[in-house]
């Protein structure tokens, strides 16, 4: 792989991360506000109260659990971002595909929420592990699909699903819903043959009679010495 | 004062909504582009709190929408997302503020009442404007300027 090539996907991938990193601000940023607004709610509350008269403990009893809600689900979001973070930490290790791109779909969903389009995971309970880059086959996915995201109309569709196969597993995107594809690829889709080159991953895309589209991408373990590329 | 409220998250609305009726703000709510658009065109509030990153038709768009047909509605930004561009954009399209979420209620509160002044000043020059016959002059002037150079 030539320097400058080694160079671009560098910069793709990060601006992949940055994207994600983004959007979980943002989101981050609303868990944050939600629990400000209800606690100055209770706050509020409690400056009208008489001293030794509750009358606005039932409203309290409603109010808490939707900040214990909010905690919840600002610290799943952190569990999610570490687990991210930490998949670069070695380029090549054992991985369950599953959880790697359960993980990813995680992030892409609030994206989807916007974008009023439907983004789930359909995995086989017993896929092999495999011994890949996980960083990299984040990447790979996230450049089949964002593209897609970009372009679906409301109502939209994307699963994800994964099989195995022998060793590989095969993780197939569906992609459902009304879009217009531009002549040109994306530099997402542009950079997707050479990303797959260096897992070792096959590469199908498949346009259905009905239109919707199903993207293909086989992966196994692969050789130690393709180490020197990742 | 007509307050609008607009933010796809269902809680913080509401709990944001009940904290500024206790501070003698009445106001009411809208959970998305569509719903907000439609409140505004029927009762055109005078100060409207608006998300930016929403389903469906996203915060940018309402702005652009309402200050075109109601320029007058004093609009304030109040997201999380924060970025330089959606900023220099909402600016540009003409905005009265633009706050970062989480936000304190007291700031919140005085950039509600500032902007509402604000209108009100607005609303005043403009008739003082039509009362001394410069919004005619002016309207005219325009008028002649959008039209097409005879040959």
């Amino acid at each position: 792989m030539k320097s400058r090539e080694k160079e671009r996907l560098r910069e793709m991938q990060l601006a992949f991360i940055g994207k994600l990193m983004a959007g979980l601000s943002h989101e981050f940023k609303n868990h944050l506000a939600i629990i400000k607004e209800l606690n100055g709610l209770i706050e509020d509350l409690l400056i009208l109260e008489v001293p030794g008269q509750s009358v606005n403990s039932e409203r309290f009893k409603k109010i808490i659990p939707g900040i214990n809600e909010r905690i919840a689900q600002a610290a799943e979001m952190c569990r999610v971002l570490s687990g991210f973070s930490h998949r670069m930490d070695q380029p090549l290790s054992s991985i369950n595909v599953s959880d790697v791109l359960q993980e990813e779909i995680y992030l892409l969903r609030r994206f989807a929420q916007q974008k009023q389009v439907h983004i789930e995971s359909l995995f086989d309970g017993d896929l092999p592990a495999i011994f890949n880059n996980p960083s990299l086959l984040q990447f790979a996915v996230f450049c089949v699909v964002w593209p897609t995201l970009e372009l679906l109309e409301k109502g939209g569709r994307i699963v994800i699903t994964g099989t195995g196969k022998n060793q590989s597993v095969e993780i197939t995107a569906i992609l459902e819903g009304k879009m217009e594809r531009p002549e040109n690829d994306t530099p997402w889709e542009a950079m997707l043959p050479q990303v797959l080159e260096i897992l070792g991953a096959e590469f199908s895309h498949r346009i259905n009679e009905d239109g919707n589209e199903d993207v293909a991408i086989t992966i196994s373990s692969i050789e130690n010495s393709y180490r020197d590329n990742t | 004062m007509k307050v609008l409220l607009v933010d796809d998250e269902q809680k913080f609305v509401e709990a944001l909504s009940e904290r500024l009726q206790m501070r003698d703000l009445e106001n009411e709510t809208a959970y998305d582009g569509e719903e907000a658009m439609s409140f505004v065109n029927d009762k055109e509030p005078d100060v409207m709190v608006l998300d930016l990153k929403m389903p469906g038709i996203d915060g940018m768009e309402v702005l652009r929408r309402v200050k075109k047909k109601f320029p007058a509605i004093r609009v304030i930004i109040l997201t999380g997302h924060g970025t330089d561009r959606d900023e220099e954009e909402s600016r540009r399209i003409g905005i009265f503020d633009y706050l970062n979420k989480p936000v304190d209620i007291e700031l919140l509160v005085s950039r509600i009442k500032a902007a509402h002044r604000d209108k009100i000043e607005g609303s005043m020059a403009a008739a003082a404007f039509a009362e001394a016959g410069v919004y005619e002059t002016v309207r005219d002037v325009m008028r002649d300027s959008e039209k097409p150079e005879s040959k």
